[in-house]
């Protein structure tokens, strides 16, 4: 891996926990837990230039990380946060490379998947299926937040700053 | 062109996931405002406690200590919240008042949540 790539790898992922954390001090949106998902731009930018495992492990470590800094490493909260992470990773990989959405509607699916893995962590984990009546006001908010995030990647990948250090690897 | 005809695509997969769920809100029916509230207190999997909110009058409070954490509840007629715990995120708490069917509050951290059913589907008149 080139210096340069793993430098631009280093610089996501320090700005995916920072936006991860600063979305912590933001108050829930409508339903309790319901974040906008500001570190779904990395991890969009990272599904549109970077291979997947380089992708994925930026996902991981962000999850992993962000976990040991808030303390809830191995936690109920961290093992939600890797059922919604890896789930929306591999959704949004896998409709980026397959299907015929935009950026924009990959990120409506992102950050729907991501609720879901979180829903069925939180169902396995107490025991309940209560939460399902929160799912539609899920699918619901998840439509506006995905949106505003999938035009926020588009505008930045739009500015092409990881061209240069990628051009044998893109593949779209 | 290409373009555009990806956005048509955005554009229906919005259409089709608010169909499901508006079909989704009519088949379960979230949050219906009723009276003759209960509150069950689980821990786990087990229900710890039955409040019936209908026949309270006055602001109560009560204290849960559970080997996760504290959790102290306040409630009164058809109304229920959590007013502190111990956990770290205070979802639970940030929640506020629930006075609708179904709308539990669940700390996941100390594997406790309210549900809130309604007793009027039970009290059925036969005859």
């Amino acid at each position: 891996m080139k210096t340069k790539k793993i430098i631009f790898l280093s610089n996501l992922l320090a700005i995916a926990i920072v936006l991860n954390l600063l979305e912590s001090l933001i108050p829930a949106i409508g339903i309790p837990g319901v974040r906008i998902g500001l570190a779904n731009i990395v991890v969009l930018i990272t599904i549109m230039n970077f291979r997947f495992s380089e992708a994925l492990s930026i996902t991981l470590l962000r999850i992993f990380l962000v976990g040991l800094l808030k303390g809830t490493f191995l936690n109920i909260p961290f093992f939600m946060s890797l059922g919604g992470g890896i789930l929306s990773f591999l959704m949004m990989f896998l409709i980026y490379k397959f299907a015929k959405f935009s950026v924009v509607g990959i990120s409506i699916i992102g950050s729907l998947t991501h609720c879901l893995g979180q829903i069925l962590v939180a169902m396995i984990v107490i025991s309940t299926k209560d939460i399902i009546y929160y799912l539609p006001f899920m699918i619901l908010l998840s439509i506006p937040t995905g949106v505003f995030i999938g035009f926020i990647s588009l505008k930045l990948n739009k500015l092409k700053i990881f061209d240069s250090i990628n051009e044998k690897d893109i593949s779209k | 062109m290409n373009n555009k005809k990806k956005y048509i695509y955005d554009l229906v997969l919005i259409l089709c996931l608010c169909l499901i769920a508006i079909l989704l809100m009519i088949i379960t029916k979230p949050f219906s405002h009723e009276d003759n509230l209960t509150a069950q207190i689980w821990y786990k999997d087990e229900i710890i406690e039955e409040i019936d909110l209908n026949k309270e009058s006055d602001v109560k409070q009560k204290t849960y200590t559970f080997p996760e954490g504290t959790i102290e509840i306040e409630y009164k007629h058809n109304s229920i919240r959590v007013l502190s715990s111990s956990c770290p995120n205070k979802t639970c708490v940030n929640q506020g008042w629930s006075d609708k069917t179904n709308k539990s509050i669940i700390c996941i951290h100390n594997s406790f949540r309210i549900k809130i059913i309604s007793k009027s589907d039970v009290d059925v008149v036969v005859g």
